[in-house]
């Protein structure tokens, strides 16, 4: 889906909500009237309804994905409601364009990652990391039995497509060739359409393997019997993708709680998938498909989609070393990506990330 | 268009429309329009660089007095100074060359076939009124849409581009032609007729010449399209070219060099349209549209 402002759900809900407040109302008029003689209601059924804050958050890609579960389970399960918040998500095209979509006020939080965020960081851009959505990256390689892409070596001469040219792909992709010594203009960067039909065109011999997302790789997988999708040394690299925000939003205390809010219905709505692993995301799927919020090929396909959130709820969105709750930033974590990024020659070095980081807004115990 | 366009335009040109007004020019009249004449002359020269001027004071005055962060919108001088950056480099004008060819060979394919569909359909009107509800759909599908496609079917090369670009003019190009095609005065076909010239004879010597202000037309918007069609084309599916260039620079959050990028793109189309413009004028001197402006300037 990829409408720019979402509404229709948050519309729908209230309206239900009005409906059923006034059968409410009205039957509890009616009992009034029965037991008091016809004396007038003393409430009105619209007093009762909550007043929600309205939020525009960007996403730094339309949110037909399972990288954006946190997101969209939060919208359709109603969490953003239970704190207070009428959220819209809007979609903007990349990271870059989410960051500066931040830096220029349109939206108050975005997620994005380190390798995205820190050089911004580095320049002076007061930018604050207020919890982590994701503790490593999913990017994975898609190729084909007979050119199969396995390792950094794999690419070393070969073609290899990416979503877009100096995006978060391509700097994983840098900055895995240069952890394991390959030599970075030994391999032709090629931006493509990450979808399922490129691969096509890996069987065509005009690209070697493409760099795709954990939804597109399990569908590639499924789809293509000579498809071979290996994580290809792009996860060895640390990426965390964090929510974002910056110093003077942080100084604003409306905002702020609105902020604290957000983080507390993104952690409950994630607490929640994770607590349906055990029932293959039953309760999850069920919510996002009758929601009619989100339509994506990934999300009809249970395969596909208990497969995606498996990996999501125990390798991206928790720490692997289960020393840090959800959402909170992992500082040692967090101080190693920066100084593996500075050795990597992607940042200049010579400051503290830990300024750029606090633990401040995320839910408590 | 004024009475000293009229008395000093050809009437032996094909094409030209006859004189209404034969009677010479006075030369009160003539002195009367030479101030406003040399006054046209000048004038871009003093628009156009206030309105630069002008343009780059209120963006200064924005950005500096609004505080906008230079993530977002980098100030003038900031884009300058990436643009002096940009055009001293090497590799942009590889770039840049590579952007320029598949403008100028898309805009050609797309020349060439919309002279040939244009002049076909314009001398079939059965043959037009038949697939008009192809053409029309043809030419409001949001082509950019096909991108991906477009790279998956022609190729991760120039090739894509140059389709899209050559899509893009196409249309605009060949709906000209074919109304520069019906255009004709069934008074000069009739002339031809009564000279016993074959139907070769009248096209080249009649239609063809009828229909080049037309052709014109389409081609100043047909490069405007081109560039804009082998720009986006790699703006979404390419790895060479400005368009690709354009693309690294917003996702490493250089605004400047963003915006440098950008006026450089701008440059190129505003300079092929200006080629364009200048062929119009060497091709069709005659025609109104050319002479009536010289003689007003």
């Amino acid at each position: 889906m990829s409408r720019a402002v979402r509404p229709p759900a948050t519309s729908r809900r209230r309206k239900n909500a009005r409906v059923a407040t006034a059968l409410l109302a009205a039957g509890a008029l009616a009992l009034t009237a029965c037991s008091t003689g016809g004396a007038p209601a003393a409430s009105d059924g619209d007093e009762q309804e909550t007043e929600l804050t309205k939020m525009l958050v960007v996403t730094f890609l339309p949110l037909e994905s399972f990288s954006f579960t946190p997101e969209m389970f939060a919208y359709s399960g109603g969490y953003f409601e239970k704190h207070g918040l009428d959220v819209q998500l809007q979609p903007v095209q990349g990271t870059a364009a989410a960051i500066q979509a931040l830096l220029g006020g349109a939206t108050p939080i975005t997620r994005a990652s380190t390798v995205d965020v820190f050089p911004a960081m580095e320049q002076g851009q007061e930018l604050r990391s207020i919890g982590t959505m994701a503790y490593k990256s999913n990017l994975r390689v898609a190729s084909t039995e007979d050119n199969s892409i396995t390792s950094t070596a794999d690419m070393e001469g070969a073609t290899i497509g990416m979503g877009s040219l100096g995006g978060t792909s391509e700097k994983m992709l840098d900055l895995a060739l240069g952890a394991d010594g390959v030599p970075l203009d030994s391999v032709t960067r090629q931006a493509v359409p990450v979808t399922g039909a490129t691969m096509e065109v890996v069987r065509q011999g005009q690209l070697d393997g493409y760099i795709v997302s954990l939804d597109t790789s399990l569908a590639i997988a499924q789809q293509n019997d000579d498809a071979v999708v290996d994580r290809a040394g792009l996860t060895d690299a640390p990426d965390i993708q964090t929510w974002i925000t910056t110093a003077d939003n942080l100084e604003d205390p409306e905002l702020v709680e609105d902020l604290e809010a957000f983080l507390a219905a993104i952690d409950e709505a994630v607490q929640d998938v994770i607590d349906d692993a055990p029932n293959d995301f039953e309760n999850v799927l069920q919510t996002l498909r009758e929601s009619g919020d989100w339509s994506f090929p990934a999300l009809e396909d249970d395969q596909v989609a208990v497969e995606a959130l498996k990996i999501y709820t125990t390798e991206t969105w928790v720490n692997e070393a289960a020393d840090v709750r959800l959402l909170e930033n992992d500082l040692e974590a967090w101080q190693t990506t920066y100084d593996t990024y500075v050795d990597a020659g992607l940042l200049q070095g010579g400051k503290d990330p830990q300024e750029w980081i606090t633990n401040d807004y995320v839910p408590g115990d | 268009m004024s009475q000293t366009t009229r008395t000093h335009e050809p009437t032996s040109a094909p094409g030209a429309r006859a004189t209404v007004d034969d009677a010479p020019t006075t030369p009160v009249a003539v002195q009367r329009r030479q101030p406003q004449g040399r006054m046209l002359k000048i004038l871009p020269w003093i628009v156009t660089p206030s309105l630069v001027i002008l343009i780059i004071v209120a963006w200064q005055l924005y950005v500096t007095l609004g505080d906008v962060n230079p993530f977002v919108f980098p100030p003038p001088a900031a884009v300058g100074q990436a643009f002096v950056v940009l055009v001293t480099d090497p590799a942009t004008w590889a770039e840049l060359g590579i952007t320029v060819s598949e403008i100028l060979i898309g805009f050609a394919v797309a020349v060439i076939l919309g002279v040939i569909v244009g002049v076909v359909l314009g001398k079939l009107p059965w043959l037009e009124l038949s697939i008009r509800p192809l053409i029309v759909i043809s030419q409001v599908a949001p082509k950019v849409a096909f991108i991906p496609l477009f790279v998956i079917w022609f190729g991760f090369g120039m090739t894509s581009k140059i389709v899209l670009a050559a899509l893009l003019a196409f249309f605009p190009v060949m709906l000209n032609v074919l109304l520069g095609v019906r255009s004709v005065e069934q008074g000069q076909r009739e002339v031809m007729s009564s000279l016993n010239a074959s139907r070769a004879q009248t096209f080249t010597q009649l239609e063809l010449r009828s229909l080049q202000p037309y052709l014109f037309a389409g081609m100043e918007v047909g490069i405007v399209l081109a560039t804009t069609g082998a720009i986006v084309g790699e703006y979404l599916g390419g790895s060479e070219g400005l368009g690709a260039m354009v693309v690294r620079a917003m996702n490493s959050l250089d605004a400047a060099r963003t915006f440098a990028l950008i006026l450089l793109l701008a440059l190129i189309g505003l300079v092929l349209y200006l080629i364009v413009n200048e062929a119009k004028r060497f091709f069709i001197p005659w025609h109104e549209s050319v002479y009536g402006l010289r003689s007003e300037t």
